[in-house]
């Protein structure tokens, strides 16, 4: 784990990084990942698959339908127009 | 090179419930925008989403219809991936653990099943509205609107073991009418509450492995699935045949054109990350849970359909329209129980015949079993006759109930002889031109006669001792 | 600021009203004497409205129990009305349309919330130096860290601001700013209290809990809280809910204390241990048995953790996109553009950079290696403390392996920060209860926190063991000596 390509990974999470961050964030995600490598020393299989650490039933909803309305959903939206939000154009030219 | 083609289907249908999958938003269809929404369909920062009990009973219901084995665990999984109609970032999704697994469709007017893989439940995207001309590619601006977002559905995966662009649509009207029948789905294709998406391949007949798949996406008409099931069949061929590749693709079919055309490439790679949403337990179904969903959910169409015909003999006819109204069926059904000594034919043929005319024209769906087996049983037993039937049925729609139907036609049908008698004679009294006509040999004028006994009493009078009386008095005269 | 009964108790004598109560911690909090940068942003409006009204239902004889004492939230709990930014740039200006359960159930028992707290940004961090609003000091010492990522919520408790706060914890982000500020913080049993309104960071990690002078005011803030809460999948009906109530002065006697070898080694600050070492020692006297353990997980513990919690949030952090919300980076020329543009500006480093370890890790070709072998290791964790409690009914270790430290120190070396958390993660893979709780100070005069883990919904128990050994320790309501006395006029 010497280079990790940040270009697929910046794609995936929507995220724009300056050129220094790239290569800082690579160096540091390299360490961290070799840090990460002690999990192969764990050899032993859990029982269960995790799922979850406590196994109590969850919480459901009847389906019975409720309003909600609230001024501060279109006072904080950046842009809104009739209730809806805008957004830019989908697709660039290029 | 003769080529065959290897189809699988996979079926968004909507779930039939009042409130979204995992919020107590309203699924209502054409509200304004962002008005069915919550702090969890808008995505907003802390709010969690909570599962919808009666989404899980309906999706158990699909599975049970279908013959699938519904799994004691499944597990929602996060789908991740950008675009401004999932607020979230990410779709809740049933991927490695799903509800329902196997099970299939039984297609007989091909002798034919098709196999499910699986049933998932998903939460549905919201809708993106594109502004400026050309649609996506021109637009300037989009505009967001949550109301579908998280609405319940539910993914139904078939085998690719569809062979034709008929199997394909058979497939999907089949699919269609056992989950509106069930009533797990509304049906509605024009809202958008049932789509197919459609996974096409072709490979030379022979050859046992599958050809490079494309997917059309989105498709909601039955007529658009055989069409471009059809259309990317033939391309599949033509590019193969002349020494192409078939790439792996996801297409969009343009109705008008009815064509597929190819998505952007950036659309098609995707590394969805699922895992486990943190959010939500584990989904656990008990056989507590399906027993009860089995005694509250409907009889199998198949089931009904093998009753209508075999132990009921209803007209293929009346078993048609039975089959695609429920409400109706269950009317006819319910009148069936509590009427006595009537025949399931009679009560069929007055449901699918005028009643279900005069439910159409009020844009009603059903009227009281109850009232209309009170009529029934008063039509079998002669105390009303059809067309005091016929005049009252509109009346029944608009709620009128029985009891004040009776009280109209005050006793019911007149069938008292020396009641009769009294009308005919008057009446004969009257048209004395007439009952000549009728002693000349014209017995058609006989129904002159009977109108006006008809007007007389009302329209009480028994038609047939009415005729027979006009009859034997002109004979005797 | 005295603790949650004695303020009580002097509105509920009319010693003074609510009023009085609420200006004079808005007060301590817009003063801030020691220049703690705590609280970044009070409530003026809401908090004396609230006051008002539990002055008049005073007045009728109808308020409720803790009518009229201050609390501070911190900034990733929502209130309706109030800004809410999880101290990040990409939620400037937003204001929650919703209140959490937690502050709801707190506003119920009469708590009224004052002001949002100083965090990390987006709970990432454990210095609460990764804040759009800046650093906070620590009150012992105001050149150091006060822990994080709840560092706001610990400083003011410990500078006397308000009686208690709330935090959350997702790997210690309650304990050990609460083991750095000298005060008392639990991160209760996984589920307890509702996350309904906490804006997420790791869902299956992150639990809301208390700041408080003792140990005490933990447990009757927790009791406000904590329960069962249609809006949260994930909470628990809980069999036992009062905390503050039934307390033995007994509690220790015949317990079975476990300590962990690993947890005793010389990575650890020496201070540390032997203030670790005099609490076994009182811990014997009290009645209890004392025994070293050995739990061979604790780095693999980490490593699970820094998997596991970025992967979850890189997800959790996907809806700031500037569509709905907060900031959104007008100088775009696309939608794709709007939002990476959005993101890149809207988030500080140390998100961005746990979000691109957390997509690398759930990223085809890395998934089953990381994200995979990770829940596998959870599972093995989880199972070795369901082991541990069989054996033992408190676990007791250093809350970290040192005190706090300087600011500025490890900002630019993620992997030693990481390392700060050592102690406490372990406790939150497995879903657990522990709080932290100061013990001692260190020879620079910098606060020691002891933890105390039970196992699985035994909070109650965990409560009462720890008031016990509070009374022996003496640590309670010991505020830095630079603390003004004004802070503790009410």
């Amino acid at each position: 784990m010497s280079h990790i390509d940040l270009s697929n990974i910046m794609n995936l999470s929507a995220l724009e990084l300056t050129p220094e961050n790239q290569s800082k964030y690579a160096d540091q995600l390299s360490s961290i990942l070799t840090y990460m490598d002690v999990l192969k020393t764990v050899t032993e299989e859990p029982k269960e698959a995790f799922l979850w650490p406590i196994h109590m039933d969850a919480v459901t909803r009847e389906d019975s339908p409720i309003a909600f309305q609230h001024p501060l959903i279109e006072e904080n939206a950046p842009e809104c127009s009739m209730n809806r939000f805008v957004v830019p154009k989908i697709l660039t030219d290029n | 090179m003769q080529f065959e083609p290897v189809i699988g289907l996979e079926i968004h249908a909507q779930l039939n419930t009042k409130s979204k999958l995992f919020c107590s938003a309203s699924t209502e269809f054409g509200a304004n925008p962002n008005t069915h929404v919550t702090p969890v369909s808008l995505a907003l920062p802390g709010a969690l989403p909570v599962l919808n009990k009666r989404a899980v009973e309906l999706a158990v219901m699909a599975g049970l219809a279908f013959g699938c084995d519904i799994q004691s665990r499944s597990v929602f999984a996060r789908k991740n991936y950008v675009y401004p109609d999932l607020p979230k970032g990410y779709q809740i999704s049933q991927f490695e653990h799903p509800i329902c697994l196997g099970g299939a469709v039984v297609l007989a007017e091909l002798n034919k099943t098709i196999d499910i893989t699986r049933i998932h439940m998903e939460e549905d995207a919201g809708k993106l509205v594109h502004q400026g001309a050309n649609g996506i590619s021109g637009a300037h601006a989009s505009y967001v609107d949550l109301n579908r977002a998280g609405v319940p559905l539910i993914e139904i995966v078939s085998e690719p073991q569809i062979q034709s662009p008929k199997e394909a649509r058979l497939y999907m009207e089949r699919v269609h009418h056992i989950l509106k029948f069930m009533g797990v789905c509304d049906g509605d294709l024009e809202k958008g509450s049932f789509r197919c998406d459609a996974n096409i391949s072709v490979r030379p007949v022979g050859q046992s492995a599958f050809g490079t798949r494309t997917e059309v996406k989105n498709l909601n008409s039955f007529r658009s699935i055989e069409q471009s099931v059809q259309y990317e069949i033939d391309r599949q061929i033509s590019v193969i045949s002349s020494g192409g590749t078939i790439i792996q693709q996801t297409m969009h079919f343009d109705e008008e054109r009815g064509e597929t055309i190819a998505l952007r490439s950036k659309e098609n790679a995707h590394d969805y990350r699922y895992f486990p949403d943190p959010d939500l337990k584990p989904l656990i179904v008990t056989e507590d849970d399906i027993a009860s969903v089995r005694l509250a959910m409907r009889e199998h169409p198949d089931q009904v359909l093998n009753r209508l015909t075999t132990d009921r003999q209803l007209p293929s006819h009346d078993v048609k329209v039975l089959m695609q109204d429920v409400p109706l069926l269950d009317l006819f059904e319910s009148t069936c129980a509590i009427a006595k000594h009537v025949s399931p034919k009679m009560i069929s043929k007055w449901i699918v015949g005028e009643l279900n005319a005069e439910l159409k024209l009020a844009k009603k769906t059903t009227v009281k079993a109850h009232d209309l087996a009170q009529i029934m049983q008063a039509l079998a037993a002669k105390k009303l006759s059809s067309k005091m039937v016929k005049d009252c049925l509109p009346k029944l729609v608009q709620g009128v109930s029985y009891d004040i139907l009776s009280d109209m036609f005050g006793d019911g049908q007149v069938s008292d002889m020396d009641q009769l008698h009294g009308w005919v004679d008057a009446v004969m009294d009257e048209h004395p031109d007439v009952v000549k006509k009728i002693q000349g040999g014209k017995v058609a004028s006989a129904n002159f006669l009977m109108g006006q006994v008809m007007k007389m009493s009302q329209g009480r009078a028994n038609p047939d001792a009415v005729r027979r009386i006009i009859l034997d008095a002109c004979a005797r005269a | 600021m005295g603790n949650i009964l004695g303020v009580a108790k002097k509105i509920a004598n009319k010693d003074c009203s609510c009023e009085q109560v609420v200006r004079h911690a808005l007060a301590n909090v817009t003063t801030d004497a020691l220049g703690l940068n705590a609280v970044v942003e009070t409530f003026d409006d809401i908090a004396l409205e609230t006051a008002k009204k539990w002055d008049q239902h005073i007045a009728n004889g109808t308020a409720p129990a803790y009518a009229g004492v201050p609390f501070l939230i911190k900034d990733n709990m929502c209130l309706e009305g109030a800004h809410v930014t999880c101290c990040s740039a990409i939620l400037t200006g937003y204001k929650s349309p919703y209140t959490s359960t937690a502050i709801s159930r707190a506003m119920d028992a009469g708590f009224i919330p004052i002001g949002r707290t100083n965090m990390d940004e987006f709970a990432m961090g454990s210095s609460n130096e990764h804040s759009v609003y800046g650093p906070v000091s620590n009150p012992w010492n105001t050149d150091y860290v006060p822990g994080g990522s709840s560092g706001g919520s610990a400083a003011a408790v410990a500078a006397g601001m308000v009686p208690v706060t709330l935090g959350s914890d997702t790997g210690g982000s309650i304990r050990q700013p609460a083991a750095y500020c000298g005060v008392v913080g639990m991160k209760p049993t996984y589920g307890t209290v509702s996350r309904y309104g906490l804006v997420a960071f790791a869902s299956s990690l992150d639990q809301i809990g208390p700041f408080g002078q003792s140990v005490d005011d933990v447990a009757i803030m927790l009791e406000a809280i904590c329960g069962q809460d249609p809006n949260d999948a994930t909470s628990e009906k809980l069999a036992v809910n009062a905390f503050s109530q039934h307390v033995s002065m007994d509690a220790l006697s015949g317990k079975r204390i476990g300590v962990a070898n690993q947890l005793m080694s010389d990575y650890v600050d020496a201070d540390i241990r032997s203030a670790v070492e005099v609490v076994m020692k009182k811990m014997v006297d009290l009645g209890a048995t004392v025994d070293f353990y050995d739990f061979p997980y604790i780095e693999e513990a980490l490593a699970t953790y820094y998997i596991l919690a970025p992967a979850e949030a890189s997800s959790n952090l996907s809806r700031f996109d500037g569509v709905r919300y907060g900031m959104r980076h007008m100088n775009a020329d696309s939608l794709g553009d709007m939002i990476k543009k959005t993101r890149q500006h809207g988030f500080g480093d140390e998100v961005k950079r746990r979000i691109i370890l957390g997509t690398y890790v759930l990223s085809s070709g890395y998934y089953d290696a990381y994200y995979a072998k990770a829940q596998s290791v959870r599972a093995v964790v989880t199972e070795a403390y369901a082991k541990l409690f069989r054996e033992f009914d408190v676990l007791c270790s250093p809350t970290a392996p040192s005190t706090a430290f300087l600011k500025g120190r490890h900002v630019d070396d993620p992997m030693t920060m990481y390392l700060s958390d050592i102690a406490t993660i372990p406790v939150n893979l497995a879903g657990l209860p522990a709080l932290s709780m100061p013990c001692s100070l260190s020879s620079q005069g910098l606060p020691i926190g002891l933890q105390l883990t039970g196992a699985w919904f035994k909070d109650h128990d965990l409560l009462n063991v720890a008031t016990v050994l509070e009374d022996v320790l003496g640590f309670t309501q010991r505020y830095p000596f630079s603390v003004p006395e004004e802070n503790h006029a009410i």
